[in-house]
C-alpha cells in the first residue's frame, strides 16, 4: 500500500517538474541529431591517412587476398602487410577467426575489401586503398573500383553508439537525488517517518518511480534512435541492458543521496560515482577493440551494444546483467543503511559503523550482516582493482606480478575493511565471519566470470573456497589481533592460487 | 526513557504520563532534550533504554501502529514547495491511507480554503505552519505532538495556532506541545513539565508550579508622577518595572503603610497597589537556573 502510493507520488512528483522534463527531452534531442553528425565526421576523418597518425612495424597487418591482380604487388610491396593467397571461403573463415586483419577479394576491374571491428581492421583496409591508388598513378588509363564495406567506419560507430545510448541514463536517474536529498536537507523526511510507512518503503518507493520514469525514456529512447542512423539486432536485448545500467545509476545515485549531508553534496558525490561507472564499463568497452577480450565483453554494457549495432547476434549478456543486479542490490542495502541511521533525520553524514549498525538493523543477524558485506566488498572492489591496475600500470609499468598483486591486494584488502568492520571478537566468530564475507564475494566474482551461467557452481567452486578460507583467516586474525599479519597470509595465500592457475593456464606446469 | 548519542546524553530517565483529553506542556531551555523527547515520542529515534506507551501502544515495538494514531507537527513545517495545499494533504491522505474527505474541513479549519489551489512555495511562514497543521491533523489523530508550534511567526499567526490547538483539546485530543515560550505553555496547558539537560525538573499544573517558586512576594506601586517613580523605588528600597514601582514585602500591613507614608512624604499620588504573583518565566528561571525553587 504504502509503497503503491509513493511511487505513485514521486511519479507525480518527476512528472511535475517541467524545467526538469525539458532538459531531458532538449538532452535526447541534441543526441539524436549528434548521430548523424558524428557519422558524416566519421566519414570524413576516413577519408585521411591513418597510417601516419600510428606507430608502424614490419608485417603487423595481415591481409587475405582472394584472386590475382598486378595492383597485389604495390600491396606486397608494403612493409606492415603480410599477405595471405587463399580461396574465398578460407579467406572468410581466417577473418572470423581474427587470424587475418582483412580480405581483399580482387578480378580486373575491381575490388571489395572486407574487414571486420578488431584490431588493425582499418589499417589493412587503408593498405589496400594505398595499393590502390599507387596503381592508378602508374597507369591513369587504367580504372579500378575498390568497395569497402567495413573498416572505421563501423569501429567508430561500434564506440559511438554505446556512449549514445547509455549517457542520457545518467540524466534520467537524476530525480532520484533530488528526492532522496532535498527531502532530507529540508527535512521533509521527518514527517515522513512519522507516518506508517516503513523506511524501505520510503526509499523503495524514490528508486521505483525513478526507474519506471526511465523505462518509458528507455523505450522512447530505443524507438526513436533507429530514425537517426542506429540499428540493432536485439534491440529488446539492448533494452534490458539500458534499463539494467539505469538500475545501477539510480541505485548509486539513491546511495550517494542518503549519505550526502545536502542536496548539492549529492549531486557532486553523485558526478563522482557515475565517472567510476563510465570509467568501469566505457574503458572497458575500448578494451574490446584495442585489444578485444572475452572478460572485456563479459564486464561491458558499452561491448554489448556494440556488437548489437554491428549486427552480430550477441546473446543476453546475463552475467553482466547478475554483476550489475548485486552492485544494484548492494547500493540499495547500503542506501536503506544510512536512512535507517539517526544522523538521516539530523541531516549528518553517517560514518561506516553507523551504516554497518543500520544493515544490522535491517538484516537483524551478524551473519547475514556478513555476507551482504561479501557483496559490499565486490561492488566496491571493481572500481578499485581497476584504479590499482592503472595506478602500477603506470607507475612501475606492466610487470605481470605487480599487475597480479595490485588486484589481489585489492580484493583481499576491501574484504578485510569489512572484517574490520564486523570487529569480530573471538576465534571462531571471526573465522566464520570471514568465510561468510569471502562467500558472498566468491560468488559475485563468478557470476561475472563464469564463461557459462549453468557451469558457474562447477567452475568457479575453487576461487569461492579461496575467498572464503582467506577471509576467514583475516576474521579470525582480527579476533586475535593479528589483523596486518593475517591480511598479508591472505594476499599470498591468494596470490599463489593466481599464479598457480596461470601457471596452469600456460601449460608450464 | 534515556537517549544518548554517543557520550553524550539528551534525555536522561525521562518519566511522564498525559491523561487522555490533556494537554500537556514540555518546557525548557534550547538543548534541554525537548525536541529529541518528541521524536522519540514519535517513533522517529529509538530510545536508547526505555520504552513509553501512547495510547497503549509500545512506541518501539508496535511503532507503526503508534504513528498510525499520533500527529506530529515539528519545529519548522515541513512541506514540499511544487505541491500545492490540496495536492500536499491528498499526498499524506494517501500515505496514511484515509480517504480525502477531510481536506476540505481541515483546509477551512486552518483558514486555506482559498489558497488550496497555489503551490506551497508562495505561502507565507504562517501559512505554511497552518497547513503543515492541517497534515497532522489528516488522519483524525487521538494524539497530538506539536514541537514549538509558534516558533517564527508573528503575533497574530500565533494566536491563530494557539487558539486552534486549544479547539483541538476541546475536541477531545490528547496533546502535548513543547515550547519555550511561558506565555503559551500558560495559556495552553493543563500540565506541564519543565526539562533541563536532558531530564525533567518539575512536573505539575502551571497554578502549582507558581505556588511554589519564590517564598519572596512583591508589591507593585503604580503612582501618577512619572518624575517621582525612580524617587519613590529609592526610598522603599525596591526596583522599578516599567511604571511599576516593586517593593519586597516584610509584613503586608506594615509594607503597605510604608508606600503609603513615602508617597505623602514625596507627595507623589498612588493610583493602584498589588501583590505580584511569580509567573511562569519566574517558575522556569528558577528551575533551569537553580534560583529559588522549592
Amino acid at each position: 500500500m504504502g509503497l503503491g502510493v509513493m511511487t505513485w507520488w514521486g511519479l507525480k512528483g518527476i512528472f511535475s517538474d517541467r524545467r526538469f522534463l525539458l532538459s531531458v527531452i532538449v538532452g535526447m534531442l541534441i543526441s539524436l541529431f549528434t548521430i548523424p553528425l558524428l557519422m558524416d565526421a566519421v566519414g570524413r576523418f576516413k577519408e585521411g591517412n591513418l597510417l601516419s597518425a600510428l606507430p608502424i612495424s614490419e608485417k603487423m597487418v595481415k591481409v587475405a587476398v582472394v584472386g590475382e591482380h598486378p595492383l597485389i604487388a604495390e600491396l606486397e610491396n608494403n612493409s606492415m602487410v603480410e599477405i595471405v593467397r587463399v580461396d574465398e571461403e578460407t579467406a572468410m573463415r581466417l577473418l572470423n577467426e581474427g587470424k587475418v586483419h582483412g580480405v581483399f577479394i580482387v578480378n580486373a576491374t575491381s575490388g571489395r575489401f572486407i574487414g571486420r571491428s578488431i584490431p588493425l581492421s582499418n589499417l589493412a583496409e587503408s593498405a589496400v586503398k594505398d595499393a590502390v591508388d599507387k596503381f592508378m598513378r602508374k597507369d591513369n588509363k587504367l580504372l579500378f573500383n575498390l568497395k569497402s564495406d567495413l573498416g572505421l567506419e563501423e569501429l567508430l560507430r561500434s564506440l559511438l553508439a554505446p556512449f549514445l545510448m547509455l549517457t542520457p541514463l545518467f540524466i534520467w536517474s537524476l530525480p532520484v537525488i533530488q528526492s532522496v536529498a532535498y527531502e532530507r536537507e529540508n527535512k521533509v523526511v521527518e514527517v515522513i517517518f512519522a507516518s506508517p510507512t516503513r523506511r524501505v518503503e520510503v526509499l523503495a518507493s524514490k528508486v521505483l518511480s525513478n526507474l519506471i520514469f526511465s523505462m518509458l525514456l528507455g523505450a522512447v529512447w530505443m524507438l526513436l534512435v533507429p530514425f537517426f542512423g542506429l540499428h540493432f539486432s536485439n534491440p529488446i536485448g539492448v533494452y534490458v541492458i539500458l534499463i539494467s545500467m539505469a538500475l545501477l545509476v539510480i541505485m548509486m545515485n539513491a546511495l550517494v543521496s542518503s549519505i550526502a549531508s545536502n542536496a548539492n553534496e549529492a549531486t557532486l558525490a553523485s558526478s563522482i560515482s557515475s565517472t567510476i561507472i563510465i570509467t568501469l564499463f566505457f574503458s572497458i568497452a575500448i578494451l574490446k577493440v584495442f585489444p578485444a577480450t572475452e572478460i572485456a565483453a563479459k564486464l561491458s554494457p558499452a561491448t554489448y551494444i556494440a556488437e548489437q549495432v554491428s549486427g552480430q547476434g550477441t546473446p543476453f549478456p546475463f552475467n553482466l546483467m547478475l554483476v550489475i543486479y548485486i552492485i544494484s542490490a548492494t547500493a540499495f542495502l547500503l542506501a536503506l543503511s544510512a536512512f535507517s541511521t539517526e544522523s538521516f533525520a539530523f541531516s549528518l553524514k553517517p560514518g561506516l559503523s553507523q551504516l554497518y549498525e543500520g544493515m544490522m538493523e535491517i538484516l537483524r543477524s551478524k551473519n547475514k550482516a556478513a555476507f551482504a558485506m561479501g557483496f559490499v566488498a565486490f561492488s566496491i572492489t571493481l572500481p578499485v582493482e581497476l584504479v590499482a591496475i592503472g595506478l602500477t600500470f603506470f607507475l612501475i609499468g606492466p610487470s605481470a606480478f605487480l599487475l597480479l598483486l595490485s588486484a589481489t591486494a585489492a580484493e583481499e584488502g576491501l574484504k578485510a575493511v569489512a572484517l574490520n568492520v564486523l570487529k569480530p571478537t573471538h576465534l571462531k566468530e571471526g573465522a566464520v565471519l570471514g568465510a561468510l564475507v569471502g562467500l558472498a564475494f566468491g560468488l559475485s566474482e563468478s557470476l561475472l566470470l563464469a564463461p557459462v551461467f549453468e557451469l558457474m557452481i562447477l567452475i568457479r567452486i575453487a576461487p569461492i573456497i579461496v575467498h572464503s578460507v582467506c577471509s576467514s583467516i583475516v576474521g579470525a586474525g582480527y579476533a586475535k589481533r593479528y589483523f596486518a599479519l593475517s591480511v598479508i597470509l591472505a594476499i599470498l595465500l591468494h596470490m599463489g592460487y593466481n599464479l598457480y592457475l596461470i601457471r596452469y593456464a600456460m601449460g608450464m606446469r | 526513557m534515556t537517549k544518548k548519542f554517543g557520550e553524550f546524553t539528551a534525555v536522561d530517565g525521562v518519566s511522564i504520563s498525559v491523561n487522555e483529553g490533556e494537554i500537556l506542556g514540555v518546557v525548557g531551555p534550547n538543548g534541554a532534550g525537548k525536541s529529541t523527547l518528541v521524536k522519540m515520542l514519535c517513533t522517529i529515534l529509538a530510545p536508547t533504554s526505555g520504552s513509553a506507551e501512547i495510547m497503549g501502544l509500545d512506541i518501539v515495538k508496535d511503532a507503526q501502529k503508534v504513528r498510525a494514531v499520533v500527529g506530529y507537527l515539528p519545529e519548522e513545517p515541513r512541506v514540499y514547495d511544487y505541491m500545492s495545499g490540496e495536492e500536499f494533504l491528498s499526498f499524506f491522505a494517501d500515505v496514511y491511507g484515509r480517504g480525502r474527505e477531510r481536506i476540505p474541513e481541515l483546509l477551512e479549519f486552518v483558514g486555506l480554503e482559498e489558497h488550496a489551489k497555489r503551490k506551497i512555495g508562495e505561502y507565507s511562514k504562517g501559512m505554511k505552519h497552518r497547513i503543515s497543521l492541517a497534515r497532522a491533523l489528516i488522519h483524525d489523530p487521538q494524539v497530538l505532538i506539536l514541537d514549538e508550534p509558534t516558533m517564527g511567526l508573528d503575533p497574530a499567526s500565533s494566536r491563530d495556532v494557539r487558539e486552534r490547538v486549544k479547539s483541538m483539546r476541546r475536541s477531545g485530543k490528547t496533546i502535548l506541545v513543547c515550547t519555550h515560550y511561558m506565555d503559551e505553555a500558560d495559556f495552553l496547558c493543563d500540565k506541564l513539565a519543565i526539562m533541563n539537560r536532558g531530564k525533567i525538573a518539575a512536573v505539575g499544573k502551571p497554578e502549582e508550579l507558581k505556588a511554589k517558586v519564590a517564598k519572596q512576594r512583591y508589591l507593585g506601586v503604580v503612582i501618577k508622577e512619572d518624575a517621582l517613580i525612580r524617587k519613590l523605588a529609592e526610598e522603599l528600597g525596591g526596583g522599578v518595572d516599567g511604571r511599576m514601582v516593586v517593593v519586597g514585602i516584610r509584613g503586608m500591613n506594615s509594607t503597605i503603610a510604608r508606600v503609603h507614608a513615602t508617597a505623602k512624604k514625596l507627595k507623589a499620588t498612588i493610583l493602584s497597589i498589588k501583590t505580584l504573583d511569580p509567573s511562569l518565566d519566574d517558575v522556569f528561571v528558577a528551575v533551569t537556573r537553580g534560583g529559588k525553587w522549592a
